[in-house]
C-alpha cells in the first residue's frame, strides 16, 4: 500500500475519517514508519495551531455589543414614528391587487351613474300588472299611447277588469284610467254605461 | 423578528464576527467598526432572510461581504499598505518558555496573514469560528471538497514555514 496523503494523516489527527478508512490507516501506520512520523508532524502541527488560536482569541476580548442593541431600539422606534403604519400595511405584492379592484369598482361605478345621465325617478315608470305578466314601462308619448289603448283594450276585452270599474269601485283603477282624457274617458263610461258621468 | 430573538441571534454570533473581522482586517478599531456595520445590515436586511438557508450562514455572509468591501476601501485608503496597522499579539506565559513561543506564534500569525484570501477564511472559520467544513461549505457556496482542499493547502503551507524555520522540533 502506497504511503498516506495529507489530507487522509490530517483528517486521522482530526479526527474526521470514516470507521472503515480510519481502520485502513491504522492498519497502514502500523507497518509504515515513515507515515507514523510524518502523522506526529502533523499531529504537532495542528495542535500548536489550536494552541496559537486559543491564545489570540483569549488575547483579543470582545467588545461589548449592548450599544449595538440599543442602536437597534433607537432605529427601532424611529421607523415606528416615520412609518406609523409600516407594520400594519399591506404587504407590497397586495397593493397592486388592491389597486386594479379599486379602479374596477370604480370604472363600475361610473358606468352605472353614466346610465343615469337623465335622472329618472319612480314616477316616470309605470307598472303593468295584469295578474299574470309584470312590467315596468318608461312613460314617454309613445308609451302613452301604447298604455292608453292598452287599458282600452283591456277594459274592453277583460270582463273581470270591466266588471270591476262597472260595479265595482272604479276609483282603485284611477291609476289606469288617467291615462284618458275627458273625452276618451267620456266614451268610455258612456259606453259602460250608457250615458254620460258628470 | 422580534427584538428579543435578533438581541440573542447578536449574542451568539458576535464574537465569531468579530473574530473573524479582525483576523481578516488585522486592525481591531476597523473589526469593531466592521462587526457593528455587519449587524446593522443584518437587522436592516432581516426582512429579506428567506429561512432558505440558516440564519448563522446568512450572518458570515454578509460578514464576510462587507469585509472584503472593507478591506478594498482601506487598500484604497492606505495606498496598498494594508499592514500599517498590524495587531500584535500578547500572550501571558511563563518566562522560560516566553522567548521560544513568541518566536513560534509571531511566525504562525505571519504564515496565517500570508495565506490566500481563500485559504484564511476557510482557516479563520474552521479555527476562530469553530465551524463545521459543510457551514462553511455553505457561507462560501462552495462544494465541501474545495472548502476541505483550501484547508488542506492552508495546513500544508503553515507546516512547511514550521519545517523551514525550523520553529517546531519534529522527529525524524
Amino acid at each position: 500500500m502506497k504511503c498516506l496523503d495529507k489530507n487522509i494523516l490530517i483528517d486521522h489527527v482530526n479526527n474526521d475519517l470514516s470507521a472503515r478508512k480510519k481502520k485502513q490507516v491504522i492498519t497502514h501506520l502500523s507497518t509504515c514508519e515513515k507515515c507514523r512520523i510524518e502523522l506526529e508532524k502533523w499531529r504537532k502541527v495542528l495542535q500548536t495551531t489550536e494552541q496559537f488560536v486559543a491564545g489570540d482569541i483569549a488575547a483579543h476580548s470582545v467588545p461589548p455589543h449592548a450599544h449595538i442593541t440599543r442602536r437597534f431600539e433607537k432605529l427601532s422606534k424611529k421607523e415606528k414614528i416615520l412609518q406609523p403604519e409600516q407594520g400594519r400595511w399591506l404587504h407590497a405584492w397586495a397593493r397592486p391587487i388592491i389597486v386594479t379592484a379599486c379602479a374596477i369598482v370604480a370604472t363600475l361605478m361610473l358606468y352605472f351613474f353614466s346610465q343615469r345621465t337623465s335622472p329618472i325617478t319612480p314616477a316616470d315608470y309605470y307598472i303593468i300588472d295584469n295578474g299574470f305578466n309584470t312590467e315596468a314601462v318608461t312613460l314617454n308619448e309613445d308609451t302613452i299611447e301604447q298604455l292608453e289603448s292598452y287599458y282600452l283594450r283591456e277594459i274592453y276585452e277583460n270582463d273581470e277588469l270591466r266588471n270591476d270599474i262597472l260595479y265595482g269601485d272604479w276609483q282603485e283603477y284611477d291609476d289606469q284610467l288617467e291615462y284618458l282624457d275627458e273625452n276618451e274617458m267620456e266614451n268610455l263610461l258612456q259606453e259602460l254605461y250608457g250615458e254620460k258621468i258628470t | 423578528m422580534e427584538t428579543g430573538r435578533l438581541e440573542q441571534l447578536i449574542e451568539e454570533n458576535y464574537q465569531n464576527i468579530f473574530l473573524l473581522s479582525l483576523k481578516m482586517l488585522k486592525n481591531r478599531e476597523d473589526a469593531e467598526d466592521a462587526t457593528q456595520d455587519i449587524f446593522l445590515k443584518v437587522y436592516e436586511n432581516i426582512s429579506s432572510f428567506r429561512h432558505e438557508a440558516k440564519f448563522t450562514t446568512w450572518i458570515y455572509r454578509i460578514a464576510l461581504n462587507h469585509i472584503y468591501y472593507m478591506n478594498t476601501q482601506r487598500l484604497k485608503m492606505y495606498n496598498n499598505q494594508p499592514n500599517k496597522h498590524e495587531i500584535r499579539t500578547e500572550h501571558n506565559e511563563d518566562p522560560a518558555d516566553v522567548l521560544v513561543e513568541k518566536e513560534l506564534f509571531n511566525a504562525l500569525e505571519k504564515i496565517i496573514d500570508g495565506l490566500s484570501p481563500k485559504q484564511k477564511e476557510v482557516f479563520i472559520m474552521r479555527y476562530y469560528n469553530q465551524l463545521p467544513f459543510k457551514d462553511i461549505a455553505k457561507i462560501l457556496k462552495k462544494s465541501l471538497g474545495t472548502v476541505k482542499s483550501n484547508y488542506f493547502f492552508a495546513m500544508q503551507k503553515i507546516k512547511n514555514e514550521l519545517e523551514q524555520n525550523q520553529l517546531l522540533e519534529f522527529q525524524e
